[in-house]
């Protein structure tokens, strides 16, 4: 079992962490050794380059963070009080609601994005944006805090009513510590998730609303291999301490003292 | 505070739990509620601390309407089967949890408002000593034992003096050593509370040990009430009879002794039983059988020393299984013949056989 492990190991760092070291080395290299031209006198070094980058997708970096920072809370409070009544007030049709909020994960971007200009294609495309990512990231949510609200007992929320507390102050003393954990690693997720979606953002992009992702693809059909590189570190910068937070709040750590 | 439940039914979709359920619970006393799984008492339970609503009947607390009232203005306090303590707070929490919620009680009676810091500490003390969890404050509740769990949240119920007490099967999850010794100190600490209490339970010697007042639910329904001893010996059904400890229902027609009215002829010999008009069951509890030279034949088919006293299965002439307690060491052989009188006065007569 041992040598399976790391074997399985060494595979998933070969497919998943090769490709993108790669690119990390490309940007602390010269354009000439790809056999491109270099563009122009400003990024002869690497710290020109991270300068000429930032300054090129300033906007897009921008958009992304807007994008970010509206699809983050609005996922959690769409997501966690539906998956709350999905366990505690299930109603006729709720388990039907549950498992359609996980259908958008299988859906193809470009049905997505062509489905919300089809429907709501008046709307401001920033809102088409951020209902686009929420599509992707209410599932993940969803899931999740249902998941957590399974774990504990339903008779915590009873006995905090019974000694005096009502439904708000039973929420805010009771079954928010107890997601907690949950709804950290959601947003997290969310964030995740949100920060690198392409193909719903790309579709609905516009030349003034482009998210960081598209502003990727443009990078690398147009510009040289290091600045494509530089772009993509940094892309990754904010994503890597999320990821790692992810895998230690997932740990034991984290859950100790919460039922079992 | 006296509780008054009248005429309560309510039901999960269409499948009636209670159905017109009347009551009263004796200002001060326990009133233990007993029934089968599935009879509805934990159900009942939910409706006196207004986690569910009726869909008809009213509940009076003190005189007072409270059947909409929500479970946060109640002024009760609650004790789950599985506990349910907060896992996030520490003991010490846990029992404070009661004293610092915005509670704004039904009714003026109790002038009981957020108590201050040092006024709190002291409550959470007190309620700890009552419960000897002095030494366990500072603990999370993983990392007690079943015994000491159950007495955090009896201390967090009872810490912000609720007019009423609610437990459901509270001792149910522990192991059956521990809940005879539970059991006692329920009992006495109860007693010292003197806080009017619904107690719910499955278990026919907590149910004798700890009420005052005995219900028995089945199927929704009250069958019978009162005091516990009462409805042991003189149960109104068959199934009352045989849900609070062992009975023999021995099939008879009440054909009144010939010149002694009120006597009725048994095959344990001619016993007083008034209350026999018809057809019905003669009730013998176990314990109640007397070694007598002029009672019933019946032959011994098994009998077992249990320690307090002798196990012994008989059989009468005409097929009856009788179960009999003898006293200890004192059971005939299987196989052999005795006869067998019944206690005078002991034996009780349910009218409605067929």
């Amino acid at each position: 079992m041992r040598r399976v492990g790391i074997a399985a190991t060494v595979v998933l760092a070969l497919v998943l962490v090769t490709p993108i070291a790669i690119t990390a080395t490309g940007a602390f290299s010269r354009a000439e050794w790809y056999g491109q031209r270099s563009e122009g006198a400003g990024v002869e070094t690497t710290s020109a380059l991270f300068h000429y980058v930032l300054d090129l997708w300033s906007g897009a970096l921008l958009r992304s963070v807007q994008v970010v920072v509206a699809v983050v809370p609005l996922a959690l409070l769409l997501g966690a009080p539906a998956a709350w009544a999905f366990r505690r007030r299930p109603f006729p049709g709720s388990r039907l609601l549950e498992s359609a909020a996980l259908v958008p994960l299988a859906v193809p971007g470009v049905a997505l994005a062509f489905s919300l200009i089809q429907t709501a294609g008046r709307a401001p495309r920033f809102a088409l944006l951020v209902a686009g990512h929420l599509a992707y990231t209410l599932p993940l949510v969803v899931k999740s805090v249902t998941n957590a609200v399974e774990t504990f007992d339903p008779c915590l929320e009873r006995v905090a009513r019974s000694l005096g507390a009502g439904p708000w102050e039973t929420a805010r003393r009771v079954t928010l510590p107890l997601l907690g954990p949950a709804l950290v690693l959601s947003s997290l997720l969310v964030f995740a998730v949100s920060w690198g979606e392409f193909n719903v953002s790309f579709l609905l992009a516009t030349p003034l609303l482009q998210t960081f992702p598209s502003a990727l693809y443009l990078t690398y059909t147009t510009n040289s291999f290091p600045v494509a590189a530089a772009a993509t570190l940094v892309f990754l910068l904010p994503v890597v301490p999320a990821l790692i937070a992810i895998q230690l709040l997932g740990g034991e750590e984290f859950h100790r003292g919460l039922p079992t | 505070m006296k509780v008054h439940v009248e005429d309560v039914s309510f039901a999960y979709g269409r499948e009636p739990v209670v159905s017109g359920v009347s009551l009263d619970l004796p200002e001060g006393g326990i009133t233990v509620v007993i029934g089968p799984s599935g009879s509805g008492k934990s159900t009942l339970l939910q409706l006196l601390c207004g986690l569910l609503h009726p869909a008809q009947g009213k509940i009076l607390f003190d005189d007072e309407d409270v059947t909409g009232v929500p479970t946060e203005r109640r002024d009760v306090g609650v004790v789950f089967q599985s506990y349910a303590l907060f896992p996030h707070l520490s003991v010490r929490e846990n029992i404070a949890f009661g004293l610092k919620t915005g509670r704004r009680r039904f009714s003026m009676r109790s002038s009981r408002r957020r108590p201050s810091r040092r006024h709190l500490e002291e409550r959470v003390w007190d309620a700890a000593a009552l419960l000897s969890l002095e030494r366990l404050l500072d603990r999370r509740p993983a990392q007690l034992s079943g015994g000491e769990q159950q007495r955090v949240a009896l201390a967090r119920a009872v810490a912000p003096r609720p007019s009423l007490l609610l437990l459901d099967e509270p001792l149910s999850a522990l192991d059956a050593r521990l809940r005879r010794a539970v059991r006692t100190e329920l009992a006495a600490l109860l007693a010292k509370l003197g806080t009017t209490t619904f107690y719910v339970t499955h278990d026919q010697e907590e149910a004798m040990l700890l009420a005052d007042h005995l219900v028995v639910l089945d199927h929704g329904r009250v069958v019978q009430a009162g005091p516990p001893l009462d409805l042991y010996r003189r149960p109104a059904t068959p199934f009352v009879a045989s849900f609070l400890g062992e009975a023999n229902l021995v099939e008879i027609e009440a054909r009144p002794a010939i010149a002694t009215p009120g006597r009725v002829e048994t095959p344990f010999g001619s016993l007083s039983l008034p209350e026999a008009k018809s057809r019905g069951w003669l009730l013998v509890r176990p314990e109640d059988f007397t070694d007598d030279p002029c009672g019933a034949m019946a032959t011994v088919l098994d009998a077992r020393g249990m320690g307090p006293h002798d196990r012994v299965v008989l059989q009468l002439e005409g097929g009856t299984e009788l179960l009999a307690h003898f006293p200890p060491e004192t059971a005939p052989e299987p196989g052999s013949k005795v006869r067998v009188g019944v206690r005078q006065r002991r034996p009780h007569f349910l009218n409605g056989g067929e």
